[in-house]
């Protein structure tokens, strides 16, 4: 089992003193090794949770969570970190330094692999030049390798962003929304790419995506997530249109609910981290 | 998810924005903070202007230009300012590696735990932080023209005081303002990296520092600038430099000596902070 979630429910701590905000509720999830898969669903429904959650970057409030056969919570701090290092998460607006070259910012993939005397030499001097121009030439970025992050373009970020999962050679692959800034070819072509990278590695992927037909284009299963749970998950070739419409058209039914503009607006929950924005294609 | 758009109890004065009571309170409590001091430490500008005072001013002001410029004194004053010069940039080289492993150390942003429960540090890494930071707190709460007395008494009159009191005092300093620089920048970087298996090291090196480079060189230079200032109060305890020079013109009432000094002293600055500019622009 590549990775496995079970009864997985996730809570932050909401605005007010005593509510809290499920932003996963009895998430149950089994992905084998090599799947490819991808995981749809309207704004806020907890899909960037759930990946930050198979990634164990978010621990759960409650239930099981089992990424590479072993479960990332019951095994010491250390043990984690190398655990850790065999799964590449590609968020949607890259962390990226704005100051970082595009160079070191790929070679950064490898810092869970390498020494820490390793980082700090590749720091001084780039000690694998030609695998990251390889790997950043597969992204048609070559040309920016001395470039700064923040000379890039939003799909740049993205692309660099994949780059550095791509050099980091994991595992498991966990991809949030990694092509929202591109334009509709170039989305195409990446997206084929990781899912062409990710099979020759036998490694896993799932992918969070907006773009409906794209998810339904390159994946053979899909994963319908709303408001914390999952609604359906089953084959591509399955999934009924009338499934798609309930998944999205909830949302405008409830923010309609909500009355006015202002309030709706102003008690949109999001998760508290910062987002840089990134225009969507 | 929904759960949180229930109607909030109606407000009384609606639209109005709810920063403004506690920013109110704080400006208020600032105020009375700060009046207290200015009572207690009995700040009384008219001494200034008494007989005794304007008189001793006055003959120190006499001779005072042009400033003393004789060869005899410009090359005591050049080897007194090169001794100023280099005490605080030893001060601050000594200082630069303790304050950096302290930092690293004291900091939360290369917290594991507060990456994972996106918040704060588990109660077990605060308190092993805590001695770290506490020994930070001790290394500068001694100011140090204190330690610079002290250390005079063990090492004898000379530069070698000076030197190791500002690097003391300076590394409880710096680790202190670099942890919390640290803490101030993005933490996605950093954390991202920790969760892809980084060590802290690591994920310092390619998620924190490039974006805390320039706070914490110009801190830095600005830090070396004060510690230039600081060795030459120093050397009025007997650690050598620029303030050994002033005391003795002081001493004898030679105000175009002390003019010159002073001179130095705004060279001195001056040239700091154009080089505290050219790095920033190099650097960044």
């Amino acid at each position: 089992m590549s990775l496995m979630l079970r009864d997985a429910q996730v809570c932050f701590p909401g605005k007010g003193k005593r509510s809290r905000e499920h932003a996963l509720t009895d998430v149950s999830l089994q992905v084998e090794p090599g799947e490819q898969l991808a995981v749809i669903g309207p704004s806020g429904a907890g899909k960037s949770t759930l990946l930050r959650l198979l990634a164990t970057a978010q621990q759960p409030t409650s239930g099981q969570v089992q990424v590479l056969g072993s479960d990332p919570w019951a095994m010491a701090s250390g043990a984690r970190q190398k655990l850790r290092a065999g799964i590449g998460l590609i968020q949607q607006s890259p962390p990226l330094p704005p100051r970082q070259r595009v160079l070191t910012a790929v070679a950064a993939g490898r810092a869970g692999q390498w020494s820490r005397l390793k980082s700090l030499l590749n720091l001084l001097y780039p000690l694998d030049t030609a695998n990251i121009t390889s790997t950043l030439a597969r992204l048609d970025m070559a040309t920016k390798l001395f470039e700064r992050c923040d000379q890039c373009s939003g799909g740049e970020l993205q692309r660099v962003a994949i780059a550095r999962a791509l050099y980091q050679q994991p595992q498991v692959y966990l991809a949030d929304e990694p092509v929202s800034a591109m334009d509709p070819v170039l989305a195409e072509h990446t997206l084929t790419l990781l899912s062409r990278e990710a099979r020759q590695s036998h490694a896993t992927l799932l992918v969070s995506l907006h773009n409906l037909e794209l998810a339904l284009k390159h994946f053979p299963r899909v994963v319908g997530l709303r408001d914390g749970r999952i609604l359906f998950d089953k084959a591509t070739a399955d999934v009924r249109r009338q499934e798609l419409d309930h998944l999205y058209a909830n949302e405008q039914l409830s923010s309609a609910d909500c009355g006015p503009g202002i309030l709706a607006q102003n008690s949109k929950p999001k998760t508290n981290k910062p987002r840089a924005s990134i225009p969507r294609c | 998810m929904h759960n949180s758009i229930q109607p909030a109890t109606p407000h009384p004065w609606p639209g109005h924005d709810p920063a403004l009571l506690p920013r109110a309170l704080i400006t208020l409590l600032a105020v009375l903070l700060l009046w207290p001091g200015i009572h207690f430490s009995e700040l009384d500008l008219s001494v200034l202007f008494d007989r005794d005072s304007t008189q001793a001013m006055g003959s120190l002001l006499e001779g005072a230009w042009p400033p003393a410029h004789d060869s005899v004194f410009l090359t005591l004053l050049w080897r007194a300012a090169l001794e100023s010069l280099s005490i605080a940039v030893a001060g601050i080289a000594l200082a630069l590696p303790a304050a950096l492993c302290a930092a690293l150390l004291a900091t939360r942003a290369l917290s594991r735990s507060a990456m994972e429960s996106h918040g704060s540090p588990s109660t077990l890494a605060r308190v092993t932080r805590w001695p770290v930071r506490a020994s930070l707190i001790v290394l500068r709460s001694v100011p140090e023209i204190v330690w610079a007395l002290l250390l005079v008494r063990a090492l004898g009159l000379g530069p070698s005081a000076g030197v190791l009191a500002i690097a003391i005092t300076y590394s409880g300093m710096l680790g202190k303002v670099y942890a919390e620089i640290f803490e101030s920048v993005d933490r996605r970087p950093g954390n991202a990296l920790l969760a892809a298996g980084a060590p802290r090291l690591s994920a310092f090196l390619y998620g924190v520092l490039p974006n805390a480079a320039g706070e914490i060189l110009s801190y830095t230079v600005y830090r070396w600038e004060c510690a230039l200032r600081a060795s030459v109060v120093m050397g009025f305890v007997g650690a050598g430099g620029l303030g050994q020079q002033l005391e003795l013109s002081l001493r004898m009432f030679a105000g175009d000596e002390v003019v010159a000094i002073l001179l130095v002293f705004l060279l001195l600055v001056l040239v700091a902070d154009q080089l505290s500019r050219l790095l920033r622009a190099r650097l960044l």
